[in-house]
């Protein structure tokens, strides 16, 4: 693709002796909805933090908008219009009201006020955290991509205050700063949280917090975003709305998507690859990976999935 | 070169007794993740305890094996009692809790011993110079801190490297979570090695006190030289604590004993007599400060991450 | 929500009328100690206020905060040894001593994190520590006794006890104010955010290093403000000002008031060196009883005295 927005070549990450990413060459071009999708442990969460810049490649180069940015540091990289949103790996439950209060005192940081919680017959209720995982506890390693201290539209304006300007200003009040809470109220509308723009993002559910992540990404002003599994943890309803929230964002800003959600995948995206242990084993158009019989082969599992809308 | 030699030697044996000291800080640290500041009051009770047991039994060996039990004892009923409450905290509650022992320590010792200081004499047999090369002479007695800090080395190294408690120690520093996974009674675990923590502290305060006089607040100086030594070490890191340790024993030594006289080459005599322990004891810090801007997680860490 | 607040905020406005008037107490019942004590709570106070921006507001978790009493100190001890009496000059060299510390000694301690840096900056302090020991010129060990006050042209006596206070109140409460002024800017926000997610705040466009480095300078160069004035108060500075236990009675203070709160420190400082002062005058052996204090707060009283009192409005 001769403009494309994103071009990633002969990229290699080693960890140890093991190639997470493995001479990965990609192109995404300019207002595509491009989605990488792979097994677990397939290198796409590595691939990601290589875009962005959280983490160095060993060799390889990654252009964006025809700037070698191999070796920007990440906060650079978002002033050139790259933004991403977190993965968070493990959810467990239904989402709604309540469900983060639940896992919170399965997993030891919430003290419950009364009852009790068994787990292999051993009353783990008052057990500290630290000791529920040893235990074997499926623990949620919740990557706090947010800032929790702070209200949704903090978390915006902060992002909005990123690229207005600089932030060596020590006197004025920024939450008064009316260009910024602007800003990111039109970020927070955009995804449908502006009536939660006051609450803060320990009290927001789990799918507003997914939301607010997608509405922090935006605020930057983004060329291209790197989403990593937005719809992870989302419920059915959650899921639609993201999805519809993504297929009007796709208009205006260049979208990778890494998902598991196929149906998400195959309503969505323009162009898709598949990643297998750190390197690319098909790339094209949905109709096209639908019938690639090695994608089926490496899905094993997941072959269902694919084959369901084949 | 008899002198160069000897102060070889010194800073070997300090650094030897350094080691102890690091080596139950780092295991604490490491596998409690517990920032213990009152690890030099452990040092410093090994001294009292020595110094007043050998004084009652009138025996030096005897005197020092009771003050080993009893600094042991000591750490194990702090861990019981008020330790094991703050794992899983902030670092900075344990800095706060430890800090707050310090002062209890300290002005206990005040209270029970009295504001002078102990002395803690030794035995005859252990005073004779011996000729450990011909025409070398070395006294005996830190000659026996450089044997028995060897031997406590050599097996701590491999009650660590050739035992299970050791396997789960080792594990336990790189990855904290997974030994509990492995069904093993963390509580008693911990206690067992908060207590050799405490143990090794302890006996380095007691080899150390015929040497400086036993005093309230010796803990607190060596305390700050054992925390850079983890960190030059790398934290979790026992082989990094004992080369560490050798390095800043030799650094320290080797710096008070021929500083003075290098300053006084290029300064005038009062001056140099008062900036140089300033400045050998600066070394340290300086070194410090160097592996940790070009290495940050030190010469030799535990866990591969 | 505004409940506890309240609880805060009347305790704050409470300790605020108090200090006021405290001369005014003073005079009246002529108890001249309770005015020199509290100089020096106030002085300190505005220590502790400075090392809760870093750690409170920043996550800077600093071990080596009573270097730059230390350095203040001894701008104005050596300035005054050497003839130089003028505070419009000894003070803004204190200050600009401190600020250079802090720049060097945060560069390099910021490359580090958690742990690493706490011992890192405690190593600089005891740096500082020996440097001072081992001015012979300047007393080392014993240290220099300060035998004028600094001296403002006139503009207001140092010498008396009263005005000397207000004095300290006034740099107290500039310094909250500024405080204040600066959480609440686009720094301060950003310097919270990094606390809280230092990956997210990359992520947005926020390089850390930075940002945390002139905060770390802005808290130093306070700090060396409250060793001019510590030097004043007590006519003489020592290398044991900067000794790491001081550093961890700073700490303490922070801790003790709130991290993170506006008057946490000064409430911290109040109720520590009260706390000492009445223990020591009950006992000789008052560390018995403030050691196992200090075990127990941190056991239950989760975020300090301020936190407390948010709790208590709340329910």
């Amino acid at each position: 693709m001769a403009d494309a927005l994103l071009r990633v070549r002969n990229l290699v990450r080693r960890f140890g002796g093991i190639a997470a990413t493995d001479n990965l060459s990609l192109d995404v071009g300019r207002g595509e909805l491009h989605a990488i999708i792979g097994p677990n442990g397939a290198g796409k969460t590595t691939l990601i933090s290589q875009l962005t810049g959280r983490l160095q490649p060993n060799s390889g180069t990654v252009h964006f908008a025809g700037q070698d940015i191999t070796r920007l540091p990440a906060y650079r990289r978002s002033a050139l219009g790259l933004a991403r949103s977190f993965q968070i790996t493990a959810i467990i439950g239904p989402n709604g009201a309540g469900k983060t209060t639940l896992i919170s005192q399965l997993t030891g940081q919430l003290k419950p006020n009364s009852g009790t919680v068994h787990f292999a017959g051993q009353d783990i209720t008052r057990l500290p955290a630290y000791r529920r995982s040893a235990l074997g506890l499926a623990r949620s390693f919740q990557i706090t991509s947010l800032l929790p201290d702070f209200t949704a539209l903090d978390n915006v304006a902060l992002a909005a205050q990123a690229h207005h300007g600089h932030s060596f200003h020590f006197w004025r009040n920024a939450r008064k700063e009316g260009q910024l809470r602007d800003a990111g109220r039109a970020a927070l509308a955009r995804v449908g949280l502006e009536p939660r723009a006051d609450v803060a993002v320990a009290a927001l559910s789990h799918g507003e917090q997914r939301e607010l992540e997608l509405a922090v990404a935006l605020a930057t002003g983004p060329q291209l975003l790197l989403l990593d599994e937005p719809m992870a943890g989302l419920g059915v309803t959650e899921s639609s709305r993201m999805v519809k929230l993504l297929g009007e964002l796709r208009r205006e800003v260049t979208i990778v998507l890494v998902e598991h959600d196929m149906d998400a995948v195959f309503a969505l995206a323009d162009r898709i690859t598949v990643l297998v242990y750190g390197r690319v084993i098909a790339s094209g158009t949905p109709a096209a990976i639908r019938g690639n019989a090695e994608v089926k082969r490496a899905y094993l599992g997941d072959a269902r999935a694919v084959t369901r809308h084949g | 070169m008899l002198l160069v030699v000897e102060q070889f030697l010194n800073g070997l044996q300090f650094g030897l007794l350094l080691f102890l000291l690091a080596a139950g800080l780092t295991l604490v640290f490491g596998i409690m993740d517990l920032v213990n500041l009152a690890h030099g009051s452990l040092y410093m009770m090994g001294a009292y305890f020595a110094a007043t047991f050998v004084a009652w039994s009138g025996n030096f060996v005897i005197g020092v094996v009771l003050a080993l039990g009893a600094t042991l004892l000591l750490g194990i009923v702090l861990e019981v009692v008020a330790l094991r409450h703050l794992y899983g905290r902030d670092h900075l509650d344990h800095v706060l809790a430890t800090f707050g022992l310090i002062l209890f320590f300290n002005d206990a010792v005040r209270l029970i011993w009295g504001p002078a200081g102990l002395a803690l004499p030794l035995p005859a047999w252990l005073t004779v110079p011996v000729q450990i090369v011909p025409g070398v002479f070395y006294p005996a007695y830190r000659l026996a801190i450089i044997v028995v800090a060897l031997a406590v080395a050599l097996m701590l190294y491999l009650v660590v490297m050739r035992t299970r408690i050791g396997m789960l120690i080792r594990a336990g520093a790189s990855n904290r979570e997974m030994i509990g996974a492995l069904g093993i009674n963390i509580k008693l675990l911990y206690t067992l090695v908060f207590g050799l923590g405490a143990a090794l502290a302890g006996l380095a305060g007691m080899m150390q006190a015929p040497i400086l006089t036993v005093q309230i607040g010796m803990g607190e100086n060596i305390l700050i030289l054992a925390f850079v030594i983890i960190v030059i070490g790398g934290i979790g890191s026992i082989r990094g604590a004992f080369l560490a340790a050798i390095l800043v024993g030799m650094i320290d030594t080797l710096g008070r004993a021929f500083l003075p006289d290098l300053l006084r080459k290029v300064l005038s005599s009062a001056a140099a007599s008062t900036a140089a322990p300033a400045l050998s004891s600066m070394l340290i810090y300086l070194l410090m400060a160097i592996v940790l801007v070009v290495r940050p997680e030190g010469l030799f860490p535990a866990s591969r991450r | 929500m505004t409940a506890s607040l309240n609880a805060r905020n009347a305790v704050a406005a409470l300790v605020a009328v108090l200090l006021l008037l405290l001369p005014l107490y003073s005079e009246l019942s002529g108890n001249i100690f309770v005015l020199t004590l509290f100089t020096r709570i106030v002085i300190f106070a505005l220590a502790a206020a400075s090392l809760n921006l870093i750690m409170g507001y920043g996550g800077m978790m600093s071990f080596g905060h009573a270097a730059y009493l230390g350095i203040g100190g001894y701008a104005v001890g050596i300035l005054a040894f050497e003839g130089v009496g003028s505070g419009f000059i000894q003070w803004p060299v204190a200050l600009a001593a401190s600020a250079l510390f802090a720049l060097v000694i945060g560069a390099l301690s910021l490359r580090t994190r958690g742990v690493y840096f706490i011992m890192i900056t405690l190593a600089f302090a005891q740096m500082a520590y020996y440097v001072a020991s081992g001015l012979a010129r300047y007393g080392g060990d014993d240290g220099l006794t300060i035998y004028k006050r600094s001296d403002f042209a006139g503009l207001i006596n140092l010498s008396s006890r009263v005005q000397f206070y207000y004095l300290c109140l006034f740099c107290l409460a500039g310094g909250i104010y500024l405080i204040w002024r600066i959480v609440n800017s686009r720094f301060g926000l950003v310097v919270q955010g990094l606390r809280s997610n230092e990956a997210r705040m990359q992520a947005i466009g926020f390089p850390a290093t930075r940002y945390r480095l002139v905060c770390f300078v802005i808290s130093g160069t306070m700090c060396g403000l409250a060793g001019a004035l510590l030097a004043n108060n007590t006519d003489f500075v020592s290398p044991a000002i900067m000794y790491w236990t001081r550093s961890g009675d700073l700490m303490v203070m922070v801790i003790l008031g709130g991290m993170g709160s506006l008057f946490g420190p000064v409430i911290g400082a109040i109720v520590y060196l009260v706390l000492e002062e009445f223990l020591s005058q009950l006992t000789e052996y008052w560390a018995m009883i403030m050691g196992p204090l200090l075990l127990l707060i941190v056991l239950f009283g989760r975020g300090g005295i301020m936190g407390l009192l948010g709790r208590f409005g709340r329910g």
